[in-house]
């Protein structure tokens, strides 16, 4: 009988020690994604600086970005300025041709002549600028 | 030009096509391509014969109604 005594107080010894400091373990943020520190090692080491939300979210530093990413933030793909870098548009051409091929194989139908154009750029999903216009004059850029 | 800028921005290149229905095409849409690794060949499509396309209609590059050369410095 004793030893079924103290075997059972050793249980409950084991028990005690493991069970407490999970009883104490802080649970994650609502909201937090473990699975993204992958994408927050991104902002490390300057990487923030090039790296924009997929909603036009920017980060001023290491640690906006990666609260962003460890929330769940998914970063843009596509073209971006890093900080303190510019931007040029140039060579900017208009099609105008009509049914460049015969017979008329995919994705080769272009601009019918005469329809107005315009072009420009927008930052961070904001308002659209208009850089230029054309599409007007039916004439080819391509030199046919 | 375009910046500088104190964060890092997203930029994306758009067409219009004023012929009704005016529309408007996106670099990063589904009439869009963008190649190259700075500088960067956008080309872009537009409605065609007025009308907005409801699939991709994706140019070859430097063959869309629009062709432009963004360079980041």
């Amino acid at each position: 009988m004793k030893g079924r005594i103290a075997a059972l107080a050793v249980a409950l010894g084991v028990f005690a020690l493991v069970a407490a400091p999970l009883a104490g373990a802080k649970k994650p943020p609502p909201g937090s994604s473990p699975g993204n520190s992958g994408a927050a090692h991104k902002c490390q080491k300057g990487g923030y600086l090039s790296l924009v939300g997929a909603g036009g979210t920017t980060f001023r530093n290491v640690g906006a970005c990666v609260s962003f990413a460890a929330h769940g933030g998914q970063f843009a793909t596509g073209l971006v300025i890093p900080a303190g870098k510019k931007a040029t548009l140039s060579n900017a051409q208009f099609g105008d041709a009509l049914l460049p091929t015969a017979p008329l194989a995919p994705n080769t139908a272009t601009n019918c002549p005469g329809d107005p154009l315009a072009y420009g750029f927008q930052l961070n999903l904001g308002a659209n600028v208009q850089t230029a216009t054309g599409g007007m004059v039916a004439r080819s850029w391509r030199g046919r | 030009m375009i910046g500088p800028f104190p964060t890092a921005v997203l930029v994306r290149i758009w067409l219009t096509d004023f012929h009704t229905p005016v529309f408007t095409f996106y670099s990063d849409g589904n009439h869009a391509t963008v190649v190259g690794s700075n500088p960067y060949l956008v080309s872009i499509r537009d409605s065609v014969f007025g009308t907005i396309t409801t699939g991709p209609l994706v140019p070859p590059p430097g063959d869309g109604n629009l062709n432009v050369v963004i360079t980041i410095a």
